[in-house]
């Protein structure tokens, strides 16, 4: 039944509104009769039918439509409210000539197979070029009635082929209930036919040898079927009831076909952020490093702390970690040993103490970079790392705001972690582990005392700086950090 | 003149023999092509032409495709029945405006008032290491363009059978052989043995997938299909033979017996041959399908001329092997 669209009543007409209809829904229209009042960006216009017909109204007096969406069907036998494409759903209610008649897609394939463009003397040559006929049904599962789609009923959408959903829907089996064997743990034919045999439910269901595989044999081995062989193995599940040897025997599964190179799980590829830090990871594996642990009173950095939050706006407030950070940069700024990095035979001093932060994102990690770290009171980098790691949560930093660092800390304290071993952000010589910040107790002059103390490791290129290197730079970082005054100069 | 069906006859010879049936048949038909006549053509196919129907009829041309292609339109609309020779599909390059502005496009451009009854013949394919300009295969050029009917025979009984259904036909026939193909032996059909277009063929039963291969991919995924058979898989080859009209009636009802499908194309993989059936079977079958539908196509590579890299380019029965098992879900240890 042929659409009626909206149609292009003047140049710059992009969309136009359906005023007022002259004839009701049902009604039988003549071509060339006054049909409909359009309201254009211009003007208000009255539109003749197209052609003869019976109405059925789409878009409703007061509807704005685009030029080209249907506003009415007008044809023989229209079926009263025709739904407006789009509410349209695939290929239930509406296709009822067939199983799943294929209505949207014949409709593309229809101009290629039907018209090579030749014109008429064609069509004596070719009779097969006909319009594509609806599809004779398939042989077994489908030549039932059209099978009624279940929508999933959660979120997530089981992977299954079509011809499995379609003996799924059929037998009235849940997807959910199926284990897909297919690539990428997709359901196919052969799994939902397991479970229509009989197959328990989550057992790997395998191949069939490829010379039995046929639509039939699921029903076949569905249905009371004798006992197969005499296999005692195939009737390990004891009839319920009691004894009933009469009772049908579980068809035995063949075993499972090995899959090849199709992994079980689920396969997703890495983002471009995952996959640079497996190649820097994978780059970093090759430093040959050693870690220095060591423990640090904070009690009073956590008081000099406490102290700022009075002294600072909020947005510089700073955490232990910038606090951290400004100690690491101070120690590193006297011992330009420990941020060299080495460039072949050569060790290369950098001209400015830079420290990269690591900043935990969604799907990955970054570094972002205070510059001139040691140049930087407490209150700028606690101001600048909180406005780096809010940019690079929400993925909006530069790149040139994610490179060159010479030293970074990484901090997993607020998980609650004691100590870890950070990996050398290559090509950096060192990098900072900072664990929780925790009420211990501590010896103090012969007695027990509870005290708050972190542990530092530092993790060190062993080819730019070697163990005692490290030892003092440990040390003057903590040094700076139970001395928290320092920190302020 | 001798046709014995019971005798096979090699791929050019078929041709050969429904290129003089036609002459004899009817004299508006001629031939013309470079090298075609007193050289019997680069192919012999023409072989023994010229002396039996004379230059007019049998007609060398200079190396201009374009130039020939158009003459050869012209006379199409003056009412004669030309069957041109390009050497290789690689040259239809140079007559590509001919084909698709002219001989696709006059009968609807003027309303019907002119056919263009030609027949370009030319061989596509590769394997013969002459490298990436000419090795090609082109096919798809010429059935993405509506105006034109494009025949791509695997067998000698069908490269004679649609050539001369190619040759009767008022429209614009686009005939591609194939190199590898020429010596390829088999029965043939009698002078009024027509093959119509828009018929697909069943090459070999099956019921576990189906194989949609043509020209002479018809053969590799024979032999697939025999390696696959040891296995105890049972492939349905088929050839649409001709993809304007293309015959989608039986590649889908196919499709929907076996749930599975390989399209198997000598030519490149995006844009072809291979993407264009695969959609068009997603549209018919999708509900059928057990899998998606598999593709083995030539590498997306310009052919190299190295022998052991040609090869590694082209699909081999091995491809197809694993693509079917792969496809109906049996791993390749």
């Amino acid at each position: 039944m042929p659409e009626m669209l909206m149609p292009k009543l003047s140049d710059t007409m992009e969309e136009g509104t359906v005023l007022r209809w002259f004839k009701a829904d049902g009604d039988q229209v003549a071509k060339g009769e006054p049909l409909v009042e359009i309201e254009t960006d211009k003007a208000t216009m009255t539109v003749e039918a197209p052609n003869d017909g019976t109405l059925a109204i789409i878009a409703q007096e007061g509807d704005t439509l685009d030029v080209g969406a249907p506003i009415a069907m007008i044809g023989d036998g229209a079926p009263k409210g025709v739904e407006p494409p789009g509410t349209r759903s695939t290929g239930n209610a509406s296709t009822t000539d067939g199983p799943a008649a294929p209505s949207e897609g014949t409709v593309a394939t229809g101009i290629p197979t039907t018209d090579d463009g030749t014109g008429d003397t064609i069509a004596a040559a070719t009779p097969a070029a006909a319009a594509p006929v609806p599809p004779p049904a398939p042989p077994t599962p489908a030549a039932a009635p059209p099978p009624a789609r279940t929508a999933p009923s959660s979120g997530d959408r089981i992977p299954a082929s079509p011809l499995a959903r379609n003996i799924a829907a059929h037998h009235g089996i849940d997807l959910a209930t199926v284990t897909g064997t297919g690539p990428g743990g997709r359901i196919v034919k052969h799994d939902v036919e397991a479970v229509v045999a009989g197959a328990p439910i989550g057992a790997p269901a395998g191949m069939e040898p490829p010379g039995t595989r046929s639509t039939e044999s699921a029903s076949t081995t569905a249905g009371p079927a004798a006992p197969i062989g005499t296999d005692s193995q195939s009737s390990t599940t004891p009839p319920l009831g009691g004894a009933a040897p009469a009772q049908p025997v579980p068809p035995k599964l063949p075993p499972p076909v090995p899959r090849g190179d199709w992994p079980a799980g689920r396969r997703t590829p890495l983002t471009r952020l995952q996959k640079t830090i497996s190649r820097r990871m994978t780059d970093a594996h090759a430093v040959p490093d050693f870690t220095l642990e060591r423990d640090i009173d904070t009690t009073a950095l956590e008081a000099a702390r406490a102290d700022l939050r009075v002294a600072l706006p909020e947005d510089q407030r700073p955490s232990l970690n910038d606090l951290i950070i400004r100690a690491v940069a101070m120690a590193a700024r006297e011992r330009p040993d420990m941020v060299s990095r080495l460039d072949g035979d050569d060790l290369v001093v950098p001209q400015s103490v830079d420290v990269g932060v690591a900043v935990s994102v969604p799907g990955g990690l970054i570094v972002p970079v205070v510059r001139n770290a040691d140049q930087k009171g407490v209150p700028q980098i606690a101001a600048e790392v909180r406005d780096l790691a809010r940019r690079g949560r929400a993925g909006e930093l530069r790149p040139d705001e994610l490179e060159g660092s010479a030293i970074s800390v990484s901090n997993l304290g607020m998980f609650g972690v004691d100590r870890f071993h950070a990996v050398i952000n290559a090509p950096e010589a060192a990098i900072v582990g900072v664990g929780r910040s925790v009420e211990r107790p501590v010896v103090v002059d012969g007695h027990v005392v509870v005290r708050e103390v972190m542990t530092l490791t530092l993790s060190v290129d062993h080819r730019v700086a070697y163990g005692a290197e490290g030892a003092t730079f440990l040390a003057r970082i903590a040094e700076l950090l139970e001395h928290p005054a320092a920190l302020l100069v | 003149m001798s046709t014995d069906p019971a005798k096979p006859v090699a791929y050019r010879d078929a041709l050969n023999q429904a290129l003089r049936e036609e002459l004899t048949r009817d004299p508006d038909v001629f031939l013309l092509g470079e090298d075609i006549a007193g050289f019997d053509g680069a192919f012999k196919v023409t072989r023994g032409l010229l002396a039996d129907f004379g230059p007019e009829r049998v007609v060398d041309t200079p190396i201009t495709e374009a130039g020939f292609t158009g003459m050869a339109i012209g006379a199409a609309m003056a009412g004669l029945r030309p069957v041109v020779e390009i050497m290789t599909v690689n040259f239809a390059l140079l007559a590509l405006d001919q084909i698709v502005n002219n001989a696709a496009k006059i009968h609807y451009m003027f309303g019907g008032q002119a056919s263009v009854p030609i027949v370009i013949r030319m061989p596509g394919g590769a394997g013969h290491q002459l490298s990436s300009q000419h090795s090609q295969t082109l096919d798809a050029w010429f059935a993405h363009v509506p105006g034109l009917k494009v025949v791509c025979p695997s067998t000698p009984e069908d490269a004679k059978g649609l050539l001369k259904t190619a040759i009767r036909d008022n429209d614009p026939v686009i005939f591609i052989e194939n190199e590898g193909l020429y010596g390829k032996k088999g029965p043939v059909g009698g002078p009024d043995d027509l093959i119509p277009f828009g018929q697909a063929v069943v090459r070999r039963p099956g019921t576990h997938c189906t194989v949609i291969a043509h020209s002479r991919m018809v053969w590799v995924a024979l032999q697939a299909a025999e390696e696959l058979a040891s296995q105890g898989v049972e492939v349905e080859v088929i050839d649409p033979r001709t993809f304007r009209p293309l015959d989608l009636d039986t590649l889908a009802s196919s499709v929907r017996r076996t749930g599975h499908a390989v399209v198997v194309d000598e030519g490149w993989p995006e844009y072809g041959i291979s993407a264009g059936l695969a959609t068009l079977l997603y549209e018919a079958c999708f509900d059928w399908l057990d899998a998606p539908i598999g593709r083995v196509t030539c590498a997306d590579v310009p052919m190299p001329y190295a022998k052991n890299l040609e090869q590694a380019a082209l699909p081999q029965p091995a491809d197809v092997v694993a693509a079917v098992l792969a496809n109906i879900g049996q791993g390749v240890a």
